[in-house]
Parts: C-alpha cells; structure tokens; sequence
C-alpha cells in the first residue's frame, strides 16, 4: 500500500473514535424546487437535533454541479478539487452518503458525496456543493441517522493542510450564538 | 422471472440498533482495517455503516475475479455500504477519479490508504 507523505507532521491518534447520544431516525422527502444540501439539513436542524448521517435512498435533480479531486497542482495540499462540473437534469441519484455537522462557529454544515446518471446513461459522481443541487421531479428520499452531544465538528487539520470534520462536542444554539 | 430455488432460504435476524460511534480515519490509515479498529474501539461486536465522507490515496476493488488498482491520489469515496462483523468489515462502494470516471466494487483489506480524510458514521446491531 502506498503511503503518500502529508504537507504536515503526522497527528495522533489515527483513529479518532468518540460515542454519540443516538437521537432517532428520520425519513425525509425533499420535493422538487428545493436544494438537495440545504433542505436535509434544515429538516434536521427543524427538529432541533443539530448532526446527523445521511443515507441518500434515491430521487432526481433537476440540476446540480459537483467537484472530482485531484493530485494539488500548488503542492500544498495532497488533493484538492478540480472545477465544478455542471450536469442538466433529469439526474438520477443512484447512492450518496452526506454528513451533518457543525463548523467552528457552531453553525450547521454539511458534507455530501454521491454517485449518480445523467439523462444519457452516463454515471458521475464527486462532492455535491450546498447551493448548486436541485432536487427533481419526484423529490429525493434519504434516511437520516440522528446523534447530539457528540457529532462531526470543523477543525485545523495541519497534517493534511485542512480544516475539516473532527468527532468533538457539539456546541449549542446559544453557544453558537455567543 | 423465476426466484424459486428448492432450499434457499433467507436467514433473518431480529435485533434493533443501538449506540452511534462519530469515527474519523486520517491519512494513510488502510480503509477496511480502519473500520474494523474504529468498531472496536466503539466497543462494537456489530457495527453497519450508516454514513461515510472520504478520499482515498489509491483504491483497489475487486469484482468477480478480478482485482484492479486505481492510482490518485483525488479518488473520492462516493458510496459506502456494508458492515463489520467478527468476521471483519466487508464494504462496499464506488470512487471517482480525477479523469471524473466512476468504479465501483468490493474494497480489498490492505489497499485503500486514506488520502485526507474519511467520516463515518456507525451504528450498533443488536441481535435479539
């Protein structure tokens, strides 16, 4: 197996493993109009439950961009995002995992890959923006795993020159707030 | 279609599931032998794979026969199914690549380094 050396010192542990407080389940249909990223988050957030995981079980979009990665040309990054790939719809999303969690300030963020067919048959797949992807005739179904205490958190990552998703407390809505 | 088969039978299993384990694989952490240790340190016996976010350095799935190696790094993980068992985890997925063409199949123990990151989420099974 290759190992390819990160832009920072390794950091410790390697495996980073913390218990949630399971908080229910939820089935959620997206109806046509609304943006695939934003509206699970919302109808998480609406329960008041503030992270989650995402099983996307299926539906349409009536257009979206997403992002493939790539070796970072700058070298200051191992990978980076190439330039985002606009698809015309009907799409039709055959599998996707998405990611609810909060950035440093608190605030709900989202973290969503998928695998998907273009009106030719064509499959793409890559990170689905928040903003850019509309869900379809027929709406999308996805089943949401709730958690709270414990959840995915932003934070400096200077192994991988990144910030991004840490297991870590999450804060509250006044905590966010302040 | 005939699905009729003289002594197949599904095996079912009653159960529910439990605890939520928030997981994160850094960089060149193997992605199969990472789940399995991730769920034993959630303290685990079962655990199913209900959300994950990654990339990988390089990938390799096998199907049928067949093992193929994709070389990044900027494989994206789109997809990941499965479960990890006493038997060990057995997931699988499908990638991206950096020419935006997509593989799918079985990831292979000891052949799929982490490139920045993988979030998982995992669930318990509790067989009744």
């Amino acid at each position: 197996m290759r190992e390819l050396a990160q832009p920072g010192p390794k950091q410790y542990p390697r495996i980073l493993v913390q218990q949630a407080t399971p908080a229910g389940d939820l089935r959620i249909t997206l109806q046509s109009g609304q943006d695939l990223l934003n509206g699970l988050r919302d109808a998480v957030i609406g329960r008041g439950v503030r992270a989650a995981g995402f099983t996307l079980l299926g539906g349409s979009l009536a257009k979206l961009h997403y992002f493939t990665g790539m070796p970072d040309p700058t070298g200051q990054r191992l990978a980076t995002y190439g330039d985002p790939t606009p698809l015309e719809g009907p799409v039709t999303i055959l599998s996707g995992n998405a990611i609810l969690g909060q950035d440093p300030e608190g605030e709900p963020l989202m973290h969503c890959h998928a695998v998907m067919t273009d009106r030719e048959g064509r499959v793409h797949g890559g990170h689905l923006p928040p903003g850019e992807c509309v869900v379809g005739a027929g709406g999308v179904v996805a089943i949401a795993t709730l958690h709270d205490a414990t959840g995915f958190v932003v934070a400096e990552d200077v192994e991988t020159n990144y910030s991004i998703f840490h297991p870590a407390g999450l804060k509250t809505a006044r905590e966010a707030a302040e | 279609m005939s699905g009729k088969q003289a002594g197949a039978v599904a095996e079912v299993t009653s159960g529910s599931l439990g605890r939520v384990a928030i997981i994160r694989l850094r960089p060149n952490i193997d992605l199969v032998t990472g789940v399995e240790e991730a769920c034993v340190e959630a303290g685990f016996t079962h655990g199913i794979i209900r959300s994950a976010v990654g990339s990988l350095v390089d990938a390799q799935l096998q199907f049928g026969e067949n093992t193929v190696d994709h070389q990044g790094p900027g494989i994206e993980i789109l997809s990941l199914t499965g479960e990890v068992t006493a038997e060990g985890a057995e997931l699988r997925g499908t990638i991206s690549k950096p020419d935006q063409s997509v593989h799918g199949g079985l990831f292979v123990k000891g052949g799929n380094p982490i490139c920045i990151t993988l979030e998982l989420v995992l669930q318990e099974w509790n067989a009744a």
